[in-house]
C-alpha cells in the first residue's frame, strides 16, 4: 500500500480544519456549560485586575502608571495572553501526557506532537477571556485618552500580536521543558504564568533584576508595558527604553524559536530516556 | 490516639518524597514572590508612606512568609478536588466504615502532609526571601509560638472549608464550578495577593473577619507585627471559625452518610 | 536491509537508568530491558513475540515504532530508521497498544475514523470505503454511536484495530490486544487479523500472554526471556527444542499383559482395570511405534494423541533461561 503514502491529496489545511471541527463538535457537547465556562473565564480577567486595583487606592501612580494606564497595560497583555492561551494552553500539559503515558499513543500517528496537541485539547473556554481581552484592550485605549498618530495605531494592533508570539512561546518551551525535567511544571509556570503576571504590569514597578529578566531573557515586558509607554509618552527606567516596544514581534518570534528548539529537545529527550 | 498519630505520621511520610516538585514549586514561589513584593513596595514608594501599617520591609516580609506557607496551607483547593473524587468514586464509603471518626482522619492527615512541608519548604523559602530582599522577622520567642499555633489552625481551617465544597459532590453533579469558584474568593480574600490591611475601609469589614483571612493573613500577621495589640482576639476568631467549619463538616457527613446508605454508595 | 525484510533488528539493546535513594544518597543503576536481539520478519509473516512482564516486549514494541531510542544496535523497519523518521513510518504501519487508548474518550467511536483519515491526509474516496470493510470485518454496527469511553474492552479494542488498520498499513504491531478479552472478542479480532493478512498480505507482529493467539494466528514465535531471545521458531520446533512429549490413551479390548514398551516411552498410569493406558513418549519416539509396542499385548479399540500443551513448552524454555 505504498502507494497512498506518497498520495496526499488531502491539504495540510483541511486537515487541520477537520481536527479543529471535531474538537468543537466534542467541547461543546453540554452548550450550556460551556457557555458558563467561557463566561466564567472572562470574569476571572476582571477579578484578577482587582488586585491592582487595591493597590492604586494607596498610592496615585504605579510604576509611572495611573489607575487607567495601569488598567490599558493589563489589558493589553491579558488580550495577548488569551489569543496564546487559546492556541498553545495545552502545549504546558506535557507532564500529564507523560506521567499517564499518553504520550505514546500519540507519536504513533502521522501528525506532529504539537499540531495534535493544539488541535485535539484545546480548551474552547478559554474564548471566554480573548472576548472579555477583545473588549477591554481598545475601551481602555479610547478612555485613556490619546494623541493618536498612524505610529502609534500600528503599535497598538501590533502590541497584543506580539505578546500573542510571546506566551505562545512561553507556553510552547514549558511544555517541553517538562518532557525533559519530569515533575518539574511548577517551576516552568515561573515563566509562563509569571511572564503574564509581570507583563500585565508596569515594568518600572518591578525589581530592576526582574525587569532584565523579563526583557532580555522571557521577553513579557515587550507583550504590553513597553509598547504601551511608548504610546502613552510615559518615562521608562534607564536600561528599558520604551522605543523597544516596537520589536515585540521580532521579540516574539524569536522567543517561538528558543521554544522550538525547547520542544525538539523534549520529544528527543523522551524517545531517548524511554518516557 | 494512636491511630491519629499514625495517621500524622502516614501523612507526613506520603508527602517527603516528592522532591523535584518540592523544588519546583519553589522556583514558582520566588518568581511571585519577587514580582508580587516589587508591586507592594512601588506602592509604598508611590504613597511616600508606609500604607496600613506596611513599610518597605514588612510588605516584602510579608510576601516571603506568604510564599513560604502556600507549602503548609492548602489554599488552592487540593484537598477539595480530592474529595469531589473521593465522592465520585465510591471512596468516601470506606472513609465512613473505618472505627475512626473520617473528619479525624483527614485532619491528621493533612496535618501530617502540612508538617512534612515545613522543614523542605517553608524555611528554605524564608531563607532565600532573606537572601534575595532581606527580612524582618520578630525577636520575642512567643510571636514564634503563636505563628505556630495560628499555622496549625490555618491548616485545619483551610482544609475543612474545601472539604465543605469538596463534599457537595454528594448532592451536585458538577462540583467544577464551585471549586474554582472558591479559589478565585480564596486568592483574593486569604490574604494571599494583597495584604487584608489593605482593601479599602467599606470591604475590610467583611473581609477582616471571613475565615478566608484566618486561612492565610493572620499566621502571616503574627510574625510582620500586624496582629500587634490584638493578638490572642485574632487567634481566638481564627478558632472559633475552624471549631465552626468543623461542626458543619460533622455534620454535612453524617447528612451525607446517610444518603450514601440509602443510596447504597 | 532486503527489500521484503519488514523488520531487521541486529544486535538491538536498550539499558534503562534507574535513580534511587532518597534525598541525600541518590545511586545510578543501568537495568538491560534488551540485549542483543537479532529479530528479522518477511513480508506477510505473522509472528507471534512471547515473553513475561518485564522481559521487554513493550521496549522492543517501542523502538520498532519509533518511540524509544536503541542503546546499541541496530533496527530497521520497512527501511525505516524508527526513531528519526518516525513520522513517516507511522504512515505505512499500524500500531495497537492493548493498556493505551488511541480514540477520542469523549467521542462516539465513529468520530475516531474521520480524525484519523484526516491525520493520514486520505481522501473520503479512500478511507471511506475501507471503513465500510473494517465496520463489516470487526463487526462495530452496533456501537459505533457509544462514547468510547462507555464500550465495552471487546467492542473498544475492535474499534482499535480498526483504527490501525484504516489506513492500510503493511505492518501492524498489537500489543497485547487480547488481555481482558472475552472468548467470542479474541475470536473475532483474530480472525480479523488473519483475514486481513491472508487478503492484503499485511504483516503482522503481536506480543502477547495468550498462547491462544499465537497457535491461532502465528506461524512464527519469538520468546524473550529477561531482555533475551530464548526461541525464535514454529511451534513444532519449539516442541523439539524442549524435548517436549506427547500424550497417548490407548483402550484396549482386554487388559494387556507383558506390555514392553520401546526406549522413550512411559506408562503414566492405567484407568478402568486396565482397559485404558495412558502412556507418554518423546519427540524421537514415533505414535506409530507406540501402537505397535501395544498392539503386540492386546486388541487396541481406540486412541487419542494429545500434543504438549504450549504453556508447557514456553515455561520449559523460561526454565532454562
Amino acid at each position: 500500500m505504498a502507494e497512498l503514502a506518497q498520495d496526499r491529496p488531502v491539504s495540510w489545511l483541511r486537515m487541520m480544519a477537520t481536527l479543529l471541527a471535531s474538537r468543537w463538535r466534542s467541547q461543546m457537547v453540554y452548550r450550556g456549560s460551556m457557555i458558563a465556562e467561557m463566561a466564567t473565564q472572562g470574569f476571572l480577567i476582571l477579578t484578577e485586575f482587582l488586585e491592582l486595583w487595591v493597590l492604586l487606592t494607596h498610592a496615585p501612580a504605579l510604576g509611572g502608571f495611573s489607575l487607567a494606564e495601569v488598567a490599558l497595560v493589563y489589558f493589553c497583555a491579558n488580550l495577548g495572553f488569551a489569543i496564546a492561551d487559546l492556541t498553545g494552553g495545552s502545549l504546558d500539559a506535557t507532564e500529564a501526557l507523560v506521567r499517564e503515558g499518553r504520550l505514546e499513543a500519540l507519536l504513533v500517528r502521522p501528525t506532529s506532537l504539537l499540531v495534535q496537541m493544539i488541535t485535539q485539547e484545546l480548551q474552547l473556554r478559554r474564548i471566554g477571556r480573548v472576548v472579555v481581552g477583545l473588549v477591554g484592550y481598545p475601551l481602555g485605549l479610547a478612555l485613556v485618552g490619546i494623541d493618536w498618530t498612524a505610529a502609534k495605531v500600528l503599535l497598538a494592533v501590533l502590541a497584543p500580536l506580539g505578546g500573542a508570539l510571546v506566551y505562545f512561546s512561553f507556553l510552547m518551551g514549558a511544555g517541553g521543558f517538562q518532557m525533559i525535567v519530569v515533575g518539574a511544571r511548577q517551576a516552568a509556570n515561573a515563566i509562563t504564568y509569571g511572564g503574564k503576571y509581570a507583563g500585565g504590569v508596569p515594568g518600572g514597578a518591578l525589581f530592576t533584576p526582574i525587569r532584565v529578566f523579563f526583557t532580555f531573557v522571557a521577553p513579557a515586558l515587550f507583550t504590553a508595558w513597553l509598547p504601551m509607554a511608548w504610546i502613552l509618552g510615559i518615562d521608562t527606567p534607564a536600561g528599558t527604553p520604551s522605543w523597544l516596544g516596537w520589536f515585540g514581534v521580532p521579540a516574539g518570534l524569536l522567543a517561538l524559536g528558543a521554544a522550538t528548539i525547547w520542544w525538539r529537545a523534549g520529544l528527543r529527550h523522551y524517545t531517548g530516556a524511554g518516557g | 490516639m494512636r491511630a491519629t498519630w499514625e495517621l500524622t505520621a502516614g501523612g507526613f511520610r506520603r508527602h517527603s518524597r516528592y522532591r523535584m516538585g518540592i523544588l519546583a514549586a519553589m522556583v514558582a514561589n520566588i518568581m511571585f514572590g519577587m514580582i508580587r513584593a516589587s508591586l507592594l513596595v512601588a506602592t509604598i514608594e508611590a504613597a511616600g508612606a508606609p500604607v496600613a501599617g506596611y513599610d518597605r520591609l514588612t510588605a516584602i516580609t510579608y510576601v516571603w512568609i506568604g510564599q513560604a506557607l502556600l507549602g503548609p496551607i492548602d489554599l488552592w483547593g487540593g484537598s477539595g478536588w480530592e474529595m469531589n473524587n473521593r465522592v465520585k468514586q465510591g471512596d468516601l464509603v470506606t472513609d465512613l466504615l473505618r472505627p475512626v471518626h473520617p473528619l479525624l482522619q483527614w485532619t491528621a492527615q493533612e496535618v501530617g502532609r502540612a508538617a512534612s512541608q515545613v522543614l523542605p519548604r517553608f524555611v528554605p523559602m524564608l531563607v532565600v526571601g532573606a537572601l534575595l530582599t532581606g527580612l524582618r522577622l520578630p525577636t520575642e520567642p512567643l510571636s514564634y509560638l503563636l505563628f505556630l499555633w495560628a499555622l496549625l489552625v490555618a491548616v485545619v481551617l483551610s482544609h475543612t472549608a474545601w472539604l465543605l465544597v469538596g463534599l457537595l459532590a454528594l448532592w451536585v453533579v458538577e462540583v467544577r464550578g464551585y471549586l474554582v469558584a472558591m479559589m478565585v474568593v480564596a486568592n483574593l480574600f486569604s490574604g494571599l495577593l494583597i495584604p487584608v490591611q489593605w482593601f479599602p475601609t467599606w470591604a475590610r469589614g467583611v473581609i477582616d473577619h471571613s475565615p478566608f483571612r484566618h486561612m492565610f493573613q493572620t499566621p502571616i500577621d503574627l510574625l510582620t507585627g500586624l496582629a500587634d495589640g490584638r493578638r490572642l482576639v485574632l487567634l481566638a476568631e481564627q478558632l472559633a471559625w475552624a471549631l465552626t467549619l468543623l461542626a458543619l463538616a460533622a455534620l454535612v457527613l453524617r447528612r451525607g452518610g446517610r444518603k450514601l446508605e440509602v443510596q447504597g454508595g | 536491509m532486503a527489500s521484503n525484510h519488514v523488520v531487521e533488528a541486529r544486535g538491538l539493546s536498550r539499558d534503562y537508568i534507574v535513580h534511587e535513594g532518597g534525598l541525600v544518597r541518590r545511586t545510578r543503576r543501568v537495568v538491560p530491558a534488551l540485549v542483543d536481539l537479532d529479530l528479522v520478519i518477511t513480508a506477510g509473516e505473522a509472528v507471534g513475540y512471547l515473553g513475561a512482564n518485564g522481559s521487554g516486549k513493550s521496549t522492543t514494541i517501542k523502538m520498532l515504532s519509533g518511540i524509544l531510542v536503541p542503546t546499541r544496535g541496530s533496527v530497521r523497519v520497512l527501511g525505516h530508521d524508527p526513531v528519526p523518521e518516525r513520522r513517516h513510518l507511522t504512515r505505512r504501519i499500524g500500531v495497537v497498544f492493548g493498556q493505551r487508548s488511541q480514540l477520542w474518550w469523549d467521542l462516539p467511536l465513529k468520530e475516531t475514523y474521520p480524525i484519523l483519515a484526516a491525520m493520514h491526509r486520505l481522501p473520503g474516496s479512500v478511507w471511506r470505503p475501507r471503513w465500510d470493510e473494517l465496520v463489516a470485518g470487526l463487526e462495530l454496527e452496533g456501537f459505533l454511536d457509544t462514547p468510547v469511553r462507555q464500550l465495552s474492552l471487546g467492542q473498544r479494542m475492535r474499534g482499535e484495530v480498526a483504527a490501525a488498520l484504516l489506513h492500510s498499513p503493511e505492518l501492524v504491531i498489537l500489543d497485547e490486544p487480547t488481555i481482558g478479552l472475552d472468548m467470542i472478542s479474541k475470536e473475532n479480532l483474530r480472525r480479523h487479523l488473519d483475514e486481513e493478512r491472508r487478503t492484503r498480505g499485511t504483516t503482522i507482529l503481536l506480543t502477547t500472554h495468550d498462547l491462544g493467539d499465537v497457535q491461532r494466528l502465528c506461524d512464527r514465535m519469538v520468546i524473550i526471556d529477561h531482555g533475551k531471545l530464548a526461541f525464535d521458531g514454529t511451534e513444532a520446533q519449539l516442541a523439539e527444542l524442549t524435548g517436549a512429549r506427547r500424550m497417548m490413551t490407548i483402550d484396549l479390548d482386554t487388559p494387556a499383559d507383558g506390555l514392553v514398551l520401546p526406549r522413550g516411552v512411559e506408562l503414566i498410569d492405567t484407568e478402568a482395570d486396565g482397559l485404558r493406558l495412558n502412556l507418554r513418549f518423546e519427540r524421537g519416539v514415533s505414535a506409530a511405534q507406540v501402537l505397535s509396542a501395544v498392539q503386540a499385548r492386546a486388541e487396541v479399540r481406540d486412541l487419542s494423541i494429545e500434543e504438549p500443551a504450549i504453556e508447557d513448552l514456553v515455561r520449559h524454555i523460561y526454565r532454562r533461561g
